[in-house]
């Protein structure tokens, strides 16, 4: 499992990719990566194309992401679910809070 | 009905005219009582047949309403009949058991999205507490500077001799006070790491929490999904087939109520026998009479041809207006059927 960090040129877009077991050994690594970059307001994408499963710690740490980035107002995107992460994403509701593509 | 077989009887020999007669007039008698026999067996077993349709008929309703019943209650996703408390349908269990489960599952997303906070929160109270540690390190060096500035004041004012004395009164203060500066400086720094074990055993505790995967609860939903959806479908082909099935006693219904109405036949076939017999009643004695005088026509009371002309015209003319006014309805699809 890993957490990678990108930036886009301008600033505007942080995108994280995780790879592997999304669960809570992740929770501080996510939060150090996220974290920084917050008094910028950026729009974030979390990139689950390598997630291989996400479990209810995860869908946690996307709410408080969500949260700490402006909340109703935050800008966070989740793509590239597989099939059973979708799956899971969509039980909990995800699509009502964040942008599943 | 035996009487019907009699022409083939030993004891009809045929010995005299009046022979003839007599044969004549009891055939006519036994057709007449067979015709009789034949209305009777038809009027009784029609209305056996009739009685036989009208409970096909009643349980016919019973199946149909039965099924009806079945399919309503199968179907009733948006009426009010499964609201009344008595019933739940099949569609209100799939509604609330979803609804539990979706219940079931924002709680554990709430319960794993909280702990997660407390976890965070707490991880930077043990960072804040680190810092306060470094704070005690600081006022503590600055106690040990302030310790050895006394003790070399205290020297100095050795060295001034009899001028020093009160200077070295005044180190000597400035020394207690910096050991006793050091010594809050140590209570501090023990209860600073006395709150941060107590801390990380909270942490502890709450991360226990957040990392356990109540991840089943969401596969749970998954499964309760998919088998509800499974239920349904299962359920929409039971009601169809009940429709079908529901559809097959209306058609069997109408069937019987064609039958029912067929058994009219009954009333015509009733009336053209009961014709026969009139046209027996008028033919027999009149006809027995002309044979019988036909036959004895060589001898005294005889008739001539002409004689016999004149009467069987009369006798046509006469069954005419007997039968005339009957069976005016001729086949059973003309005029209304009624039914039984």
């Amino acid at each position: 499992m890993s957490v990678t960090t990108a930036v886009s040129p301008d600033g505007g877009t942080v995108t994280i990719s995780i790879a592997g077991r999304f669960d809570f050994q992740l929770h501080q690594v996510l939060r150090n990566a996220y974290e920084p970059h917050l008094t910028r307001k950026p729009g974030f994408v979390i990139d689950l194309t390598q997630t291989e499963y996400l479990d209810s710690s995860a869908l946690g740490m996307l709410i408080i992401l969500r949260k700490q980035a402006g909340g109703d107002h935050a800008r966070v995107a989740i793509r590239g679910a597989r099939d059973g992460v979708r799956k899971t994403l969509e039980v909990a509701n995800f699509g009502k809070l964040f942008s599943l593509s | 009905m035996e009487e019907s077989v009699e022409l083939d009887a030993p004891d009809l020999a045929i010995t005299c005219p009046e022979d003839v007669v007599r044969i004549y007039s009891e055939q006519f008698t036994a057709i007449e009582k067979d015709l009789a026999s034949l209305h009777q067996i038809l009027h009784d077993t029609v209305e056996k047949m009739g009685l036989g349709f009208r409970m096909l008929q009643s349980q016919i309703q019973s199946q149909a309403d039965l099924l009806n019943s079945m399919v309503t209650l199968l179907t009733n996703a948006t009426d009010s009949a499964g609201r009344d408390g008595t019933t739940l349908s099949f569609r209100e269990f799939t509604v609330q058991t979803g609804e539990i489960l979706q219940q079931f599952v924002d709680h554990v997303v709430r319960t794993s999205t909280d702990s997660l906070e407390l976890v965070h929160r707490i991880s930077d109270m043990s960072n804040q507490m680190k810092e306060i540690n470094g704070f005690v390190s600081g006022a503590k060096r600055i106690a040990d500077q302030t310790k050895l500035l006394a003790l070399n004041a205290t020297i100095e004012s050795a060295r001034a001799g009899e001028a020093g004395q009160c200077f070295a009164v005044v180190a000597k203060e400035v020394k207690a006070l910096a050991q006793t500066s050091n010594g809050f400086s140590d209570q501090i720094g023990q209860s600073v790491s006395s709150a941060r074990k107590t801390m990380e055993e909270a942490k502890h505790v709450i991360e226990t929490l957040a990392s356990s995967d109540m991840t089943f609860a969401i596969d749970a939903k998954i499964r309760v999904d998919a088998m509800l959806s499974q239920f349904a479908d299962v359920n929409e082909s039971i009601r169809s087939r009940l429709e079908q099935a529901a559809g097959f006693a209306r058609q069997i219904e109408q069937g019987v109520s064609h039958s029912v109405s067929s058994l009219q036949f009954e009333d015509i076939a009733g009336q053209l026998l009961m014709q026969i017999q009139r046209r027996f009643e008028a033919l027999v004695p009149r006809t027995t009479e002309l044979l019988r005088r036909s036959l004895a026509s060589q001898g005294a009371g005889g008739m001539s041809s002409d004689e016999i002309g004149r009467e069987v015209a009369q006798l046509r003319s006469e069954i005419a207006t007997k039968t005339c006014s009957m069976v005016a309805q001729e086949s059973m699809s003309s005029g209304v059927i009624e039914l039984f």
